[in-house]
């Protein structure tokens, strides 16, 4: 005897009649000993008749009118391609000429604060890493002048301005050991030209240093420096360098996560 | 090329046979892929009774006239992407374009269902699927209730019982007349599973029907 599953597989085929007469028998024979699919094949034999009685629904005698409406409507209306759609629209060429307007008074604006901070005292910003305190305690970094707190890394640059903070006065603050960034550079450029880069790292043994140069001629930017205030320690200005070659009278502290006018440092993510 | 598809437009009125309707539509189709807007009024002419009771019988009559144009909007848009492609006919590929807008239909009001709760004019949901708020006249037997004319109300309620894929094969094979290979080709399923979806729909349906017309009989 045929299994349930057969059964039901073959109920379309019983319903409308299509089986072959061996089949058709093996089909009826079930039906007469299962209750179940019996009620299953009168259920969809009761739809089948019921459905066949229901006629057709007439749409409504606008229904086409209406369809070809909107489909004229849709081909008139069809939609240009994006570029003659934004050439040809009022609203984009007036902000096209507003983004023009806007991008030159930018720019004529720019290059005036320039020309103003090349002659003013604007700061540069030179970081650079120091020791650790664990590092500081244990070795000779009072009588270590600056320039060997540069990380070694930070080579012909850091060599630069390490001549130049034995010159001049410079404005010094230390940065704790970065949490936030697992390997950054930290880039400090006077104008367009980088003055400064050192390397940081998540867990660094070493603190950085931020010297300010206060007569170094930079022009104004915008500070990018993202790290977090908590990461900033203005501390130690005069404990951790050795006074007599920075002259650490000048010595200020800075809040790297403060826009700082006339600096320009950025962290450039190396990982 | 055009012109000729005009006079086989006209045509496909007077001759009812298949083959010359399909190659009506081949005429039809190809003009109105080049952007005769004659052409695809001829299509709308000729189809849209089928998909206007299509949609009818999976959405109710509620919102059939909106959704019909919707489907001949969508159809004018894909049609530049459309090919005959061995038995594919356009039927073929308008209807599957109508059941898939419909079944997306039921399932944007069974969302919104969900999310604003039942409206008095909605179904309402229950153990055996979605019913009508309205109470049926359970007093008449179907032979009754078509004669007097309620039987398609009838049908109309117990099919919106149905999940949207039974309501589709329901409406496509028994209430429209599509052959079970046109069916399966426009869901997009075999043969085989066509015929026991079709099996499951018309027992889910009888079952339905039987409860409604039994049920002042057990009261």
């Amino acid at each position: 005897m045929l299994p349930c599953e057969d059964v039901q597989r073959l109920t379309e085929d019983h319903v409308a009649g299509t089986l072959d007469e061996e089949r058709r028998r093996e089909v009826v024979a079930h039906l007469k000993t299962c209750a179940h699919c019996h009620q299953a094949v009168e259920a969809a034999r009761l739809a089948k008749m019921v459905l066949g009685e229901v006629n057709t629904p007439s749409p409504p005698p606008t229904l086409a009118s209406e369809i070809k409406n909107a489909v004229q409507l849709r081909l008139q209306y069809r939609p240009r391609p994006l570029h003659e759609r934004a050439l040809g629209s009022p609203a984009f060429m007036a902000t096209c000429a507003s983004l023009l307007c806007g991008a030159i008074i930018c720019l004529v604006a720019i290059l005036r604060v320039g020309a103003a901070g090349s002659s003013d005292e604007p700061a540069a910003v030179v970081v650079a890493e120091a020791p650790t305190e664990r590092a500081a305690r244990h070795s000779d970094l009072p009588a270590r002048p600056l320039e060997r707190t540069i990380h070694p890394r930070v080579t012909p640059v850091a060599r630069v301005v390490a001549r130049e903070l034995r010159q001049r006065p410079v404005h010094v603050a230390t940065v704790p050991r970065v949490r936030t960034v697992t390997r950054s550079l930290i880039a400090v450029r006077r104008g367009r030209s980088p003055v400064m880069a050192t390397a940081v790292s998540k867990g660094s043994p070493a603190s950085s240093v931020v010297a300010v140069l206060p007569d170094a001629r930079v022009r104004p930017a915008v500070q990018r420096i993202s790290m977090p205030a908590s990461a900033v320690d203005p501390i130690r200005p005069a404990a951790t360098v050795e006074p007599t070659a920075m002259h650490l009278d000048d010595v200020r502290l800075m809040d790297l996560t403060a826009p700082q006018p006339g600096i320009r440092a950025e962290f450039i993510r190396t990982d | 090329m055009v012109p000729s598809a005009y006079a086989r437009a006209g045509a496909y009125s007077r001759s009812l046979q298949p083959a010359a309707a399909a190659q009506d539509d081949v005429y039809l189709v190809k003009a109105a892929q080049e952007g005769d807007a004659l052409a695809f009024s001829a299509l709308v002419d000729k189809y849209h009774s089928k998909v206007f009771g299509i949609v009818y019988r999976m959405c109710g009559p509620g919102e059939a006239e909106d959704l019909t144009q919707d489907i001949f909007l969508r159809a004018l848009t894909a049609l530049r992407k459309f090919q005959f492609q061995g038995e594919s006919s356009y039927r073929t590929w308008l209807y599957r374009i109508a059941v898939n807008a419909c079944i997306n239909e039921l399932r944007r009001r069974k969302r919104r269902y969900q999310i604003e709760g039942p409206s008095l004019d909605e179904m309402v949901e229950t153990n055996s699927g979605l019913m009508e708020r309205s109470i049926p006249d359970f007093s008449r037997m179907p032979h009754d209730v078509a004669e007097r004319r309620e039987l398609q109300q009838l049908v109309q309620a117990v099919i919106q019982t149905l999940s949207p894929h039974h309501r589709a094969v329901i409406a496509l094979i028994d209430l429209e007349g599509v052959e079970y290979e046109e069916a399966a080709r426009i869901i997009g399923c075999p043969l085989g599973t066509l015929k026991s979806r079709l099996a499951r729909a018309r027992q889910a349906f009888g079952r339905r029907l039987r409860r409604y017309v039994e049920k002042p009989a057990s009261n």
